[in-house]
């Protein structure tokens, strides 16, 4: 007798064509939202409503599907809001970025979760670069930065889709920098408490200096890359990783925001109602989070992503 | 309870208070940072919903018209500047009384909040001794400084 997961094993092409049917009515509703989001359709008035309205939507999809909800907001909304030039859109989408990661760090610091000493040095290499990445995304043209964008969620979108387990965790090092810093800690699971300490620290750290450029160059927080970064390759237990991200995306965030602030590419009109509702939006998601199918979140989160990612890819080319 | 005796009832299978594993520099770095954070973002937050509300009702008369705004977004940061005059780097500071700056005098502060939690490390760090994480710290906080600045600029 088959198990439920080997029936949609074997089903396989059926949820390919349902995805496939899904995706493109979504595509339909996007190309309709955005036709509706013509200045003109919507009142001046009305905008920091719509705006909270598709954030906090947004806030409980990327809860539910393990995300920060700038990653979501940054294609969506520049597929869905023509009107709105890329930069305005990057300036809010980080902002969302280290507004969830101000919200949701100091509980996870507070319990010991996230670890300052393994963060403050990757967080020195991944902020100095997102300067740089915010710099280059200011001044390349918005359809290279949307092919670009549309290239990095597609791969992500993958990547989720293919990532299943976690990374083995080290309980001891011999990574020099890990030894010379002292980075270690101990964390408890199935009520036993295991210790952990980094490796791969240098490599870890370029990878870091990549993520740093990505998230300052596209606007959204990278929450999605830190996790694998800190859990696959550097060994650190994935709720240590999960708590430490937080802190990492603070720092990075903090940096790329203010080359946004000084570059006048903040509009409050745009980034408060964004802010409110991703916050909102994240508070509800973990309520519904206890009832809903992690595994059918996971599907629409990436059918959105794909969607995201294609719509930005060829908005970009011009198609 | 001891270091001895946390030791002796984690040899023992018993589970450690959460603060386990972590020295007493740690756990003091980590509550510093963290309060330090959480008083930043309440205020933040509350301060540009309060900044939002006068930008938004008209209470408070913005620098850009609102429909100024909306009929211009649509152009990169450096035409959208150049159209509707306005403020780069630090000149919107003395603006604040126009409810935009003001909103944006908002995002400021929460994107500064880390900066102070950053800086409150310091006394710690230089009362336990730690060399090399205020040596970090510190050239954090400087990366901090040239991104706030405004120095850096591209054409």
């Amino acid at each position: 007798m088959t198990t439920a997961k080997q029936a949609l094993t074997a089903h396989w092409k059926i949820w390919l064509a349902l995805a496939a049917v899904a995706a493109c009515s979504a595509w339909g509703g996007t190309a309709l939202a955005a036709e509706a989001a013509a200045p003109s359709a919507i009142p001046d008035w009305a905008w920091p409503i719509v705006l909270f309205l598709i954030t906090m939507t947004l806030g409980i999809l990327a809860v539910m599907g393990g995300l920060g909800g700038a990653v979501l907001f940054v294609p969506i909304a520049s597929s869905i809001f023509p009107s709105i030039h890329m930069d305005f859109i990057r300036g809010a989408g980080l902002m969302m970025a280290l507004t969830g990661a101000l919200a949701a760090g100091p509980g996870l610091i507070r319990q010991n979760l996230a670890s300052l000493r393994l963060a403050i040095p990757v967080s020195l290499v991944a902020s100095t670069t997102s300067i740089l990445g915010a710099m280059i995304g200011l001044a390349l043209p918005a359809n290279l930065i949307q092919i670009l964008l549309g290239v990095i969620i597609l791969a992500m979108s993958m990547f989720m889709y293919f990532s299943r387990s976690s990374g083995e965790v080290s309980s001891d090092t011999k990574d020099p920098l890990a030894l010379a810093l002292g980075i270690k800690g101990e964390y408890q699971e199935d009520g036993k408490w295991h210790k952990w300490a980094p490796r791969n620290m240098i490599t870890g750290l370029v990878l870091f200096s990549l993520i740093g450029l990505m998230a300052g160059m596209f606007g959204i927080g990278a929450g999605w890359a830190n996790v694998p970064v800190l859990n696959v390759v550097m060994g650190v237990p994935l709720k240590i990783s999960v708590a430490t991200s937080y802190f990492l995306l603070a720092i990075t965030d903090t940096s790329a925001a203010w080359v946004y602030i000084n570059r006048g590419a903040l509009l409050p009109y745009i980034v408060i109602p964004a802010v409110i509702g991703i916050m909102i939006g994240a508070k509800l998601g973990v309520k519904v989070l206890s009832r809903a199918k992690p595994a059918m979140i996971k599907k629409v989160v990436i059918t959105l992503l794909l969607l995201a990612g294609a719509r930005a890819l060829l908005k970009g080319l011009g198609i | 309870m001891s270091q001895k005796e946390q030791q002796e009832k984690k040899v023992s299978g018993e589970a450690p208070p959460a603060n386990a594993g972590n020295s007493v520099a740690i756990q003091e770095m980590n509550q510093r940072f963290a309060w330090l954070e959480k008083a930043g973002e309440i205020i933040g937050f509350w301060g540009i919903i309060a900044a939002f509300i006068l930008y938004v009702t008209g209470l408070v008369k913005p620098y850009i018209p609102i429909s100024d705004m909306i009929h211009s977004w649509g152009l990169s940061v450096d035409e959208f500047v150049a159209k509707t005059n306005s403020f780069t780097g630090w000149s919107w500071a003395p603006r604040m009384f126009y409810s935009d700056y003001l909103s944006m005098a908002g995002l400021a502060f929460l994107s500064s909040v880390v900066i102070f939690a950053y800086a409150g490390l310091i006394p710690l760090l230089l009362k336990h001794k730690d060399k090399k994480y205020l040596g970090l710290v510190l050239a954090q906080l400087f990366i901090f400084i040239l991104a706030a600045s405004g120095i850096l600029e591209v054409e």
